[in-house]
């Protein structure tokens, strides 16, 4: 793959930019975010607060 | 010296013209100078001095971080590294970006920089002695900082005087205290501001710089699958050439060594785990969290900081390795006299010489005015933030504390800062520079050990008691220095008290425990004290964890 004779080298390449899109990506998306909560747990929360109203 | 070999070629092969040099690092000084007075004139406290006034512009922030991050060694000396040991050096690029950007800054900075505001924190120990309520642990800290980190900032000083030197051609004191004396100027009067403007200016040149390198070695070796192709079909070479690496474990420069080798052990725990993890414990780079106005800024700088790390260490790993395919293939008169080559014979077996070598034979003149640039700018911005991290342990940690002086006085600071530079200067002039370079190992395995367990405990676990602390910290510390004098062969044998006292570079030979990196034992021990000491302590009050944590 891409002309590398390693598995584990294009592993580590492809891992490089991988992890370089992920830092893009997050701060993207995140870039007016000024709250210290990850999104998905303050996804859960919210879910899970819109349950218990509704259970009342 | 990695900057004296790029400045040895570059200078012997004329294709760099003194006047030419001297006038675009003049320009580069004027640069420096405005960018210095700026933070000075916007410095009107201690923590605009020290934290530059917690409102950091996002790219600043970054760009600081990844220049304080990346010196010259990272750049040159890793690059011809992976000259010699291949692209399994991509792995500590993944490690960097992984770990020293994605993690720190969201895992790490977010609440290094909420805690800090928290407990008023101003400095690394400030913020450790603050967060388990010790003076003891803040003094001790600030100890450690001014004790190793000149050592250090001495070895980033005389590469830099080493290229003045032989570039200018001007005497190595007068290159030292050239050196010394403009990094000084924005350090003392600049403070922090003045530190992290001038890195944003020399992060932008590292990039341009790096990847310009990258790009054109990729054209000129035919490009990216082309000259990856030609670089496994070398493999063979390794055999043939090189055969005492090979017995230790080299299989070619596209692949990982053999697995449990010595390169392999080198690889994975010195390069990989040492230096990749390593860097969430550098108080240089701590202190840059507490920098940012709220996390927002933190989340943009996770952009900025992550295409920074790709492009200027992973460019000089790609070239240090693909420059093995220029060297061995170069015989249609692009470099007469190096042909058939490998990289590291080209450089005549110094791996410091294999990136300016390449750059010299392979690459526009220009390239070398550009890389010049870039090798200053990541010798100066380590610097500066070593100085400024040493200078601020001195004055507002160890002073203060010590005199227990409750007024905080930028004036104070700025004499710290004076004396880690007069310190780091006289180390530069006086220790050989084998020793010196022994220094930085040893200050990076203990900064890891000592710091990270007791750092990721003070913003993580509200149970983490201050003798747990002090015990982790210790044990870092002793079995860091430890394994340096006793244990991994390259440090044991360099510094002489392991033969002195029982007549053998290291107390275990079985392999491949002279290889492994000290940080690989150092830091379970140091997390296991930490959890053991926090157990069996008395627990921190509520109201301080509820003030540190709100």
């Amino acid at each position: 793959m891409l002309g590398l004779g390693d598995a584990q080298i294009a592993a580590a390449m492809i891992a490089c930019v991988a992890v370089t899109l992920f830092g893009v990506v997050y701060g993207i998306v995140r870039w007016n975010s000024d709250n210290d909560e990850l999104p998905a747990k303050k996804a859960r929360r919210h879910r899970s607060r819109r349950r218990r109203k509704h259970r009342r | 010296m990695n900057f004296s070999a790029f400045a040895a070629v570059a200078g012997t092969s004329g294709g760099m013209n003194t006047l030419i040099l001297g006038a675009l690092i003049a320009i580069y000084m004027l640069l420096i100078g405005y960018l210095g007075y700026r933070g000075f004139r916007k410095t009107r406290s201690s923590r605009d001095y020290l934290l530059a006034g917690r409102s950091a512009n996002p790219f600043v922030m970054a760009m600081s971080y990844g220049a304080a991050f990346i010196s010259t060694s990272a750049l040159v000396g890793f690059g011809g590294i992976a000259g010699q040991f291949g692209m399994g050096l991509l792995w500590l690029v993944f490690m960097n970006i992984a770990i020293g950007i994605v993690v720190a800054f969201i895992f790490f900075g977010r609440r290094t920089r909420r805690m800090g505001l928290n407990l008023d924190a101003h400095t690394f120990p400030e913020f450790m002695g603050n967060r388990f309520d010790s003076r003891g642990l803040k003094i001790f800290l600030a100890l450690i900082i001014f004790l190793f980190m000149p050592l250090y900032s001495s070895v980033v000083l005389i590469g830099g005087a080493r290229f003045l030197q032989e570039v200018m051609m001007i005497d190595y004191s007068w290159a030292l205290g050239v050196f010394a004396v403009v990094v000084a100027f924005y350090v003392i009067f600049g403070g922090l501001k003045g530190v992290m403007y001038v890195d944003a200016m020399m992060g932008t040149v590292m990039i341009v710089g790096m990847l310009s390198l990258l790009v054109l070695c990729y054209w000129k070796l035919g490009g990216v699958v082309g000259a990856h192709q030609a670089l496994t079909d070398m493999a063979p070479l390794v055999a043939e050439r090189l055969p005492a690496e090979a017995a230790l474990g080299h299989q070619g420069w596209t692949c990982m060594p053999k697995f449990n080798s010595v390169w392999w052990w080198t690889l994975v725990s010195s390069l990989m785990l040492g230096v990749g993890i390593g860097a969430l414990a550098q108080p240089q780079l701590a202190v840059r969290f507490m920098t940012v106005r709220s996390s927002r800024e933190l989340n943009r700088a996770v952009v900025i900081g992550s295409v920074f790390i790709l492009f200027t260490v992973g460019s000089a790993y790609m070239v240090g390795a693909l420059s093995n395919v220029f060297f061995y293939y170069s015989d249609r008169g692009i470099a007469e006299g190096i042909s058939g080559k490998l990289a590291i014979e080209a450089a005549g077996g110094n791996p410091d010489l294999i990136i300016p070598l390449f750059i010299r034979q392979a690459l526009p003149p220009v390239i070398l005015y550009v890389f010049s640039l870039t090798l200053l700018s990541a010798a100066m911005s380590t610097l500066s933030s070593l100085f400024h991290v040493t200078g601020a342990a001195i004055g507002h940690d160890l002073f203060r504390n010590l005199s227990q002086t409750k007024h905080d006085s930028v004036l104070i600071t700025r004499c710290g800062v004076l004396f880690g530079i007069v310190v780091s200067v006289i180390l530069g002039i006086l220790l050989p520079p084998g020793i010196i370079a022994r220094g930085t190992a040893i200050f990076f395995g203990v900064c890891a050990a000592a710091f990270l367990p007791a750092y990721c405990a003070a913003i993580y676990w509200r149970g983490a008691t201050r003798f747990g602390v002090w015990a982790s910290i210790s044990v870092g510390v002793g079995v860091s220095l430890f394994g340096l004098l006793f244990l991994h062969r390259k440090e044991s044998a360099a510094l002489g008290i392991c033969e002195a006292l029982f007549g053998r570079t290291e107390l275990i030979s079985t392999f491949p425990w002279p290889y492994v990196d000290t940080f690989v034992y150092s830091l379970p021990l140091s997390v296991l004290a930490l959890l053991l000491g926090s157990w069996f302590s008395r627990k921190l009050p509520a109201e301080h964890l509820k003030k540190c944590f709100e």
